[in-house]
C-alpha cells in the first residue's frame, strides 16, 4: 500500500513539476512583452517630494499612484485605510495601473502626506499625487 | 472563460464557508498582515495520515481531521498579531481496535514584525518579517496538548515580482513539554526547526486590468521540518488558491518527499481546504 501511494506521490510531483516548467518555459516567451506592460511607476523627485506636503489637497478627485499592489487582498486592505481618511468619500483601486481614484469631499481634504501615511499603514508606497 | 472562473470561485466560497492573508501559500508564512485596525479569519479543515509509529509499532496508522482556525488582526504599521487554535479529531488504528479521540491542540500566538519592505513597483515588492511567539497547552490532555509553554522565533522572507511570489521562512521552536508518543511532527519533547520554502504563480489574470477582482494562483512547497532528536521529514505540498478582495480559498495537500523518523510516525498523505476572509 505505502510503496503505490509513494509512486503515486512521485508521479504526481514529477507531472507537477513538468507542468510548472512547462508552463514557465510558456511564459518566459511573452516575459518580454509582459515587462513592457509591467505596472512601472516613473515619478519625478518632485512627484516624490509632493507626497510629503502637509497641504490639504483641492477639488474634488486625486488619483494616487502606489507601489507594491501585487494582488486582490492588496486592494481591499488600501481601501480600508483610505475608506477611513477624513474628506476621502469614494475609493476605487485599479491593479492594473496600480493606481487608486480617489473622490474627496471638496471641503475637509486630506494632505498628501496624510495619504502617504494611511497607504503605508496599508502596507504600500505611495509615489505620486496627481490632480486634474 | 473569466465568467466561468468567477463562478467557480465563487461556488467554493459558498461550499466552503468562509478567506486572506495575502500572497500567502498554505504551509509557509509570509511576510504579509492585516493593516493596523483590520483583521482576517481563517480556518482549514485538513486531514492527515500517518504510519506506523515507531514508538508504539501496534498503531499501523493515525488519522487526524484538524479543524484549525487562525485570527489575524493588525495592531500597527508593520505588526500584527495572529492566534491559531487547532481541534483535532484523531483515530489510531491497532489490529482489531480503532481508538478515536478528540481535543484542543497548543493554541499558537504570535507576533509577525515587518521590518523591511522595498515596493519597487506597482505589483513588485520585497518584504522581511520577524516572527515570534508561543505555543500554550490548551488546557486538554497530553495526547494533544503539550502542557506546556513553547515559545519559537523565526523569520520570513516575502519576494513578489509580477505574476512570480516567493516565501521563505525559518521558525525554531523550543519545546518545553510533550511528549514522545503523541508527537506528529514539532510538537514532542524535543526542538523543532521549520524550514519553508513557497512559490506562487498566479495563473490568471495574466496581467490585471481595471476590472480585476480576483486571482488564482498554483502555489509549490517544500516543507522541512528537522527535530533535534535527529528526526527529519520534509514534505512537497502542491496548492490551488483563489484571491478575492475581501475573501479567498484555499486547496491544498501534502505527500512526503524524504524522511528519516525514528520517533514518530510518517506522513503517508494529508488534504486540506481553507478559507480566509477579511474584516
Amino acid at each position: 500500500m505505502r510503496t503505490i501511494s509513494r509512486s503515486l506521490v512521485l508521479v504526481a510531483f514529477v507531472f507537477t513539476s513538468a507542468g510548472l516548467v512547462a508552463c514557465s518555459a510558456g511564459q518566459a516567451a511573452k516575459s518580454k512583452a509582459m515587462e513592457e506592460n509591467a505596472v512601472v511607476h516613473h515619478v519625478s523627485e518632485s512627484d516624490l517630494e509632493f507626497t510629503h506636503s502637509k497641504q490639504a489637497l483641492e477639488g474634488t478627485s486625486a488619483t494616487l499612484w502606489v507601489n507594491g499592489l501585487g494582488c486582490p487582498q492588496c486592494a481591499s486592505n488600501i481601501d480600508q485605510q483610505l475608506k477611513r481618511t477624513r474628506g476621502v468619500t469614494g475609493i476605487r483601486t485599479d491593479l492594473g495601473t496600480g493606481k487608486v481614484y480617489l473622490t474627496l469631499n471638496g471641503t475637509s481634504n486630506p494632505s498628501p502626506f496624510t495619504l502617504s501615511e494611511r497607504t503605508l499603514d496599508a502596507g504600500f508606497t505611495l509615489v505620486k499625487v496627481e490632480q486634474p | 472563460m473569466r465568467t466561468l472562473l468567477h463562478r467557480l470561485a465563487a461556488g467554493a466560497v459558498v461550499v466552503f464557508p468562509s478567506a486572506a492573508i495575502a500572497q500567502e501559500a498554505m504551509y509557509t508564512a509570509a511576510a504579509t498582515m492585516p493593516s493596523p485596525g483590520t483583521g482576517v479569519v481563517r480556518p482549514q479543515l485538513s486531514y492527515f495520515r500517518y504510519g506506523t509509529n515507531p514508538l508504539d509499532p501496534s498503531e499501523e496508522h493515525t488519522d487526524v481531521v484538524e479543524a484549525m482556525t487562525t485570527v489575524a488582526w493588525g495592531l500597527d504599521r508593520g505588526l500584527a498579531l495572529f492566534v491559531d487554535v487547532p481541534v483535532a479529531f484523531e483515530r489510531e488504528s491497532t489490529p482489531g481496535d480503532d481508538r478515536w479521540d478528540k481535543g484542543v491542540e497548543d493554541i499558537d500566538a504570535m507576533l509577525k514584525w515587518r521590518f523591511y519592505k522595498h515596493d519597487s513597483g506597482g505589483i513588485d515588492t520585497v518584504r522581511a518579517a520577524l516572527l515570534g511567539g508561543a505555543k500554550i497547552a490548551s488546557g486538554d490532555d497530553s495526547d494533544f496538548s503539550s502542557q506546556s509553554v513553547n515559545p519559537h522565533i523565526g523569520a520570513v522572507l516575502t519576494i513578489v515580482k509580477g505574476r512570480h511570489g516567493f516565501n521563505q521562512d525559518l521558525i525554531y521552536t523550543w519545546n518545553t513539554g510533550g511528549m514522545a508518543l503523541s508527537n506528529l511532527g514539532g510538537d514532542g519533547p524535543d526542538d523543532a526547526l521549520a524550514i519553508d520554502s513557497a512559490y506562487v504563480f498566479r495563473v490568471w489574470p495574466e496581467q490585471f486590468t481595471s476590472d480585476s477582482i480576483g486571482a488564482w494562483y498554483v502555489t509549490a512547497e517544500v516543507n522541512n521540518l528537522y527535530e533535534t532528536n535527529g528526526d527529519f521529514e520534509s514534505r512537497w505540498a502542491p496548492g490551488l488558491m483563489y484571491e478575492g478582495r475581501k475573501v479567498s480559498f484555499e486547496l491544498m495537500a501534502q505527500f512526503p518527499l524524504y524522511h528519516d523518523l525514528q520517533e514518530r510516525p510518517e506522513l503517508d498523505f494529508s488534504v486540506g481546504v481553507g478559507v480566509r476572509v477579511s474584516f
